[in-house]
């Protein structure tokens, strides 16, 4: 994704636009260029490396302490068994 | 829109392409739910209709997003049938509503790292289940399953913008969710 980051030009350092876009770079939605510049910026200030760091433990502790559910061979058996007798000579399919 | 597959190809294509997915498929639908069956029904249909439907889909093309699709707006009928309760219903005018510029980034929670490491899955869990289903829709598609933000706005039928601004809304809603439980164990 393109941002914008005139922001971060001669002006020097401005903690409210670093924050708004750890979560984008946090994401991996920041192209190569605005990345490296943030984390220059990142690196810059305790502030913002606190910020970082929050949102990068928040991140990693949503996507590991979410028990992940899976489908029991059972609904896949019956799954797969339904699949083998659908016809679908007889619909006309439309988009879903 | 392709021409008209033999059963032979379906079938293939459903079993490389499409059930490889079927775990991730029924976590999402049981994180949407919390509800054994009904995350068993919605992914039963959504092969159902990923199968009906075989011949809109471009082989080789992103399979996961389009099944996650499937299921959404599965999952979105069933929900606006049920449920009739104004507050959930009318939630999307909310949700556009507060979705103004001015009001995305309104800077985020004050959360310490340190509250995470006593907290267990099952915390997480009802937090994540206690926040809107719009947002927490975007939580499980970028955190959990990893899509990124073109997937999502695929996914859910919004601009990457709005991806992003419910994101950050989600993740602070979610934090202060956080922040109470760990409020009541002590932690803060
Ligand atoms: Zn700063």
């Amino acid at each position: 994704m393109k941002r914008d980051l005139k922001i971060f030009g001669i002006g020097g350092h401005n903690c409210k636009s670093v924050v708004e876009k750890v979560e984008i770079l946090l994401d991996g939605e920041l192209d190569k260029e605005t990345e490296c510049q943030l984390i220059k910026e990142i690196n810059k200030c305790p502030s913002c490396l606190e910020h970082y760091a929050i949102d990068d433990a928040f991140k990693k502790f949503v996507k590991n302490k979410i028990d992940r559910k899976n489908c029991t061979k059972d609904l896949k058996d019956e799954i797969l068994n339904k699949i083998k007798h659908i016809d679908t000579e007889s619909e006309d399919a439309i988009e879903p | 829109m392709g021409t008209k597959k033999t059963k032979q190809q379906r079938d293939s294509i459903f079993h490389s392409e499409f059930f490889p997915h079927a775990d991730a498929l029924y976590n999402f639908a049981y994180h949407l739910t919390y509800n054994e069956e009904e995350a068993n029904d919605l992914v039963q249909e959504t092969f159902m209709k990923a199968y009906r439907f075989i011949d809109s889909y471009q082989e080789g093309t992103n399979s996961k997003a389009w099944l996650f699709k499937i299921l959404k707006n599965a999952f979105i009928n069933h929900y606006r049938k049920r449920a009739k309760q104004p507050n959930q219903v009318d939630f999307e005018d909310i949700v556009s509503h507060h979705d103004s510029d001015s009001e995305k980034f309104k800077g985020s929670v004050d959360l310490r790292q340190e509250i995470f490491q006593g907290m267990l899955g099952d915390e997480i869990s009802n937090a994540i289940n206690s926040i809107p289903v719009d947002f927490k829709t975007v939580i499980l598609l970028c955190d959990v399953e990893g899509f990124t933000y073109e997937e999502i706005a695929k996914i859910v039928d919004i601009p990457i913008g709005t991806v992003r601004s419910r994101l950050h809304r989600a993740r602070n809603l979610l934090k202060e969710k956080l922040k109470d439980y760990a409020g009541t164990l002590g932690y803060t």
